[in-house]
């Protein structure tokens, strides 16, 4: 694993609070929004801090005072009132008490008089004159606001000044800054067209600047960074002209013109270079201590791509672009001089070469890099989309360089805004040193998501169907993406192009029906003997019947597309891929499930079901079940991607369906399926592996079912039965997990909740729309603080709480199922009706076992 | 806010009951007792209308009368500390005693109970920028003029302080 990737963890754990309280803004929430879809840790992460702040939000509720409160508040100021009218004694009023007399003064005083400290013209002189001193002594301050840097105890240094609390059009960085990081970073940023102004500053157009690194430094001035030791990676993505320099040791400069680069020092001493390269919109310069590398009597260096080291003390040179064939000559035929031990030696580079394509057609002005470590390389396809990397994988200082760490990505060129980035891939063969290797470069279109589906047993998903669920996570509605779709191919690789950008607070999860599930709740399912033609007759729960023809048995194939009528109307009954053996008796057993009673067909037949009876509910083992519950399902949950799968054992003459498979995606970095506000739809590479799980019981009637696992997008688990049940299985143990229920097909949000899935349960009851929450006062005659709920009747009759209750006397719970609930505390209880009203004192009851139930 | 200033005692008391619940929760959060939060809260009314002519007019009341409540509540808390400080021993274990190891059994989720308790954990210099933002939904910068601290300072206390936070909530799940 890249250290980088642990880096941008490391960033997104200090962001993420901020993240959620909404206090983020522009690209670094854009960032954190990537990178928490991205990174299945970090948005499990996000989904816990979440699931905090709510319940933090929900834990400190408003408190109401006493009763009496503002009388006891208004005895005590007019007391208060009363002594400091001492100081200017009272007129005289006797006969009464001293307050009375006194407050009855101040009234009259304040009633009649004017007000008794009318000293506005003094106040407004005084005011005049600290107005002239403030003025004063805050114009620098103004000129130069100081921007303090917030350490946060893992050590990141973030100074955020994009809008709220941050810096504004006119606004300022206090310059100079000085500062020491320990693996920190530090942000300065301007969302604000109007750009900024002040004390060393220069004004400019919207700019940001990131740091990140670890040494000391110094914030000279905006476009001045002036770094003792250590090393710093710097970027910058202006709209308008930006310069940035960064002192090295010795004094001189780096001047970096607009557009991306990067700057990374390592351990320098004594050393110094000032470079300065209008027009690049990337450069990596790398110096090493001692090294050799770099002649700096000409000006014609170029530095587009690979590593430089330097030979002699610096002075400041120009740096020119290069095509990237004459930058990689020169680069990789340095004219090495003193030897310096840390440079790689060439025997044991790691050549890479490739062609850049995209669409089939070679992409020229492509950026390709190799990664190994924090070491970075690139270079530039050329006009035939060729590229040649070369990096060192023998360090003489470290074998860690010649491990296996190697990472291939690449950037569009400039002006094609309709190819994707590259994001990092490992090699499908790992180069030795030494080796050449060829890799071609696949630039994916934007709005595209390519991926591969694999099942439970490692074999892919073939045939299953791909679509795109758009969730809008501030109103809580879904709706499919019309027109965007996939089918997986022989290998379960699937293509999806056309994915418009989401819009702020949208995700985007994929919905996967793999071919061979049902999604048969409701279904009936029956063999009519007396047609001919071998006809199945299955009726979809009061619906009509839907007649089919039993294929030939080598096609296996039945669908239904039918929407059936009648109760489950809703509901698209899809009976998909019925495989039957061959030849030879076969025995075909159904279970379906209608509400919650089971029925059991059996057919015996000799190669087609010849004859069908319903059976008695009995118990069975995996692998003898045919159009079981299975709901499509599909995680796309950070990089989580789940998919139902049936398929048939046709050596037990029986259908079999493997239900609830969950999948990671693999790979680095990928895949990014979520794109930042206002950005066009980004591609992204999903490749999912099944992983284990759990249950989750989600008792919501008629209902689409939607989970999210972590800070991931929801995955559509499926519909809700009659009874309002669902199973959904293989959830992530330890996950946090929030499930919406959305009603019907109208979009309409219905109720959610979040929970985190306990390993030590198979299954978890979730209470969503009609869940309530309980804040009462518990008499205080009772010693305990812990209470006991029960719910007495419908469908969650049993459900057990605890609940503690507070130094106040209240005790609060939520997420309560419907029903009538019994509380119970140290050994008496009271039932709270449907109406939710808790009975006074005198109506709590010794408990006695059961009772109230 | 004007006529308070000039000493209007109606216009206090209507001020009074606009703000009584949210110096009291302020206050009883900082506390966690209810009668400490009533003195507490009683406190930094009179003290905010004895100094209501340091108020500035062109500033937002609840940040004002926030910052006088939880020095208020502070310098309770200070005092309680002070006479209780022979029983820490007694004070440290409560906690635990408290606990039913039943209570949580039943549960497989994360409620605000949960948060209610371990928000009682923390000392009063962290639950009190936590307090300020997210039940009086006061900004970065009102905390920080509240508690008075710097906004750097606050920053860090805020994260430090979620940081406590979240370190408590999850260790069961990660058990």
């Amino acid at each position: 694993m890249s250290p980088a990737r642990s880096r941008e963890c490391r960033k997104c754990d200090s962001l993420l609070v901020a993240y959620c309280d909404r206090e983020l803004e522009g690209r670094l929430r854009d960032w954190v929004d990537e990178h928490v879809v991205a990174c299945k840790r970090c948005g499990i992460e996000l989904s816990c801090i979440e699931l905090e702040t709510l319940r933090l939000r929900e834990a400190l509720v408003p408190m109401e005072p006493p009763v009496d409160f503002t009388d006891a508040v208004m005895d005590r100021v007019r007391d208060a009132l009363a002594h400091e009218s001492v100081v200017e004694p009272p007129r005289s009023v006797r006969g009464r008490g001293f307050t009375s007399r006194v407050l009855d003064q101040v009234r009259e005083d304040l009633g009649e008089a004017p007000p008794v400290r009318n000293h506005r013209a003094r106040r407004i002189a005084v005011a005049l004159a600290a107005a002239v001193v403030l003025v004063a002594f805050s114009l620098p301050y103004f000129l130069s606001k100081k921007v303090e840097a917030p350490v946060t105890p893992r050590g990141w240094v973030v100074v955020e000044a994009s809008n709220a609390g941050g810096l504004h059009a006119g606004d300022a960085v206090s310059l100079p800054y000085s500062g020491e990081l320990n693996r920190g970073h530090i942000v300065l940023s301007s969302g604000e067209p109007a750009g900024v102004a002040g004390a060393g500053l220069e004004p400019a157009g919207g700019w940001r600047i990131g740091l990140e690194g670890r040494g000391r430094f110094t914030i000279i001035s905006r476009d001045h960074i002036a770094l003792e030791d250590g090393e710093l990676l710097a970027s910058s993505e202006a709209t308008t002209a930006e310069r940035l320099a960064v002192d090295l040791p010795g004094g001189h400069a780096l001047g970096l013109q607009p557009g991306r680069y990067e700057v990374v020092v390592e351990g320098v001493e004594g050393r110094s270079i000032g470079l300065a390269m209008p027009g690049l919109d990337r450069i990596t310069v790398r110096v090493y201590e001692g090294a050799a590398g770099l002649r700096t009597g000409g000006v014609d260096v170029a530095v587009a791509s690979g590593s430089l080291a330097m030979l002699e003390p610096l002075r400041p040179v120009a740096i020119h672009p290069l095509a990237s064939s004459e930058a990689f000559a020169r680069l990789s035929e340095p004219e090495v001089r003193g030897g310096p031990e840390n440079l790689a030696s060439r025997r044991d580079d790691v050549v890479v070469r490739g062609i850049v394509r995209a669409r089939g057609e070679a992409v020229p002005g492509a950026r390709v890099a190799i990664h190994s470590g924090e070491r970075e390389v690139t270079a530039v396809s050329g006009d035939d989309g060729s590229y040649e990397l070369r990096i060192a994988m023998a360090d003489a200082r470290s074998s860690e360089t010649a491990s296996n760490d190697l990472w291939l990505s690449a950037l569009a060129p400039s002006g094609r805004g309709d190819l994707a980035a590259m994001p990092f891939r490992s090699f499908r063969d790992r180069p030795a040193p030494g080796e050449t290797v060829y890799e071609e470069v696949r630039l994916a279109s934007v709005g595209e998501r390519r991926g591969r589906l694999i099942g439970a047993d490692g074999a892919a998903l073939v045939g299953a169907h791909v679509r795109a669920l758009r969730i809008d996570g501030f109103v809580g509605t879904a709706r499919m993406l019309d027109g965007v779709e996939a089918i997986s191919d022989e290998n379960g690789a699937f293509v999806m192009d056309r994915l418009p950008p989401e819009s702020a607070g949208e995700s985007t999860a994929y919905v996967v029906e793999p071919a061979s599930v049902s999604m048969p709740l409701h279904v009936e399912y029956g063999i009519d003997e007396t047609a001919e033609s071998n006809q199945l007759l299955i009726r979809v729960s009061d619906g009509d019947p839907v007649e089919l023809p039993v294929q030939n048995p080598a096609t296996r194939v039945v669908w239904i597309l039918k929407r059936p009528q009648g109760v489950a109307a809703d509901l698209v009954a899809r009976v998909e891929r019925i495989d039957l053996p061959a030849a030879g008796r076969s025995t075909v057993q159904v279970r379906l499930l209608t509400g919650t009673t089971l029925h059991w067909w059996e057919d015996e037949g000799t190669g087609a079901p010849r004859s069908a009876h319903e059976g008695e509910p009995r118990a069975t083992g995996k692998g003898a079940v045919a159009l079981l519950a299975a709901p499509p399902r599909a995680w796309a949950g950070g990089n989580a991607l789940a998919a139902s799968a049936a398929k048939v054992d046709s050596s037990q003459h029986a259908l079999r369906v493997d239900t609830g498979l969950v999948a990671s995606v693999f790979g680095r970095d990928a895949p990014r399926p979520s794109s930042s506000r206002g950005e066009r739809g980004k591609s992204a590479e999903l490749d999912l592996r099944v992983v284990g799980g759990t249950e989750l019981v989600v008792p919501v009637e008629a209902a689409r079912i939607y989970v999210r696992v972590g800070g991931g997008a929801a995955w559509f688990a499926g519909w809700t039965d009659l009874d309002g049940r669902i199973l959904v299985s293989d959830l992530p143990r330890g996950a946090a997990v929030q499930v919406l229920a959305v009603s019907g097909t109208q979009d309409l949000f219905v109720g959610g909740g979040r929970y985190v899935v306990d390993e030590a349960k198979s299954a978890h009851r979730v209470g969503l729309a009609a869940t309530r929450s309980i804040a009462a006062h518990v008499p205080p005659v009772f010693g305990s603080r812990l209470a006991r709920l029960t719910i007495l009747d419908g469908a969650f009759e049993g459900f057990e709480a605890s609940a503690r209750i507070g130094d106040e006397g209240v005790l609060r719970s939520s997420e309560l199922p419907p029903g009538r609930l019994r509380i119970e505390v140290d050994g008496r209880a009271v039932v709270v009706g449907a109406d939710g009203v808790l009975p006074g004192a005198d109506a709590w009851d010794a408990a006695s076992s059961g009772s109230g139930r | 806010m004007t006529r308070v200033r000039d000493g209007d005692l109606v216009a206090f008391e209507r001020l009074v009951e606009r703000y009584k619940v949210g110096v009291f929760s302020l206050c009883f959060q900082i506390l966690r007792s209810r009668e400490d939060a009533e003195e507490a809260s009683q406190d930094a009314f009179v003290k905010a209308f004895r100094a209501r002519e340091t108020y500035d007019l062109d500033r937002k009341v609840s940040p004002w009368l926030l910052r006088i409540a939880s020095n208020a509540a502070r310098d309770i808390l200070r005092k309680r500390q002070a006479r209780t400080v022979v029983n820490s021993d007694l004070l440290a274990v409560e906690p635990d005693n408290l606990l039913d190891p039943n209570a949580g059994a039943g549960e497989n989720r994360l409620d605000s109970e949960d948060v209610h308790r371990a928000l009682g954990d923390l000392s009063e210099q962290y639950r009190t920028p936590l307090v300020l933002k997210y039940l009086h939904g006061l900004t970065n910068q009102e905390i920080a003029d509240t508690v008075g601290v710097s906004l750097s300072s606050l920053k860090v206390r805020l994260s430090r302080a979620r940081e406590l936070l979240h370190a408590r909530l999850w260790k069961r799940w990660e058990e």
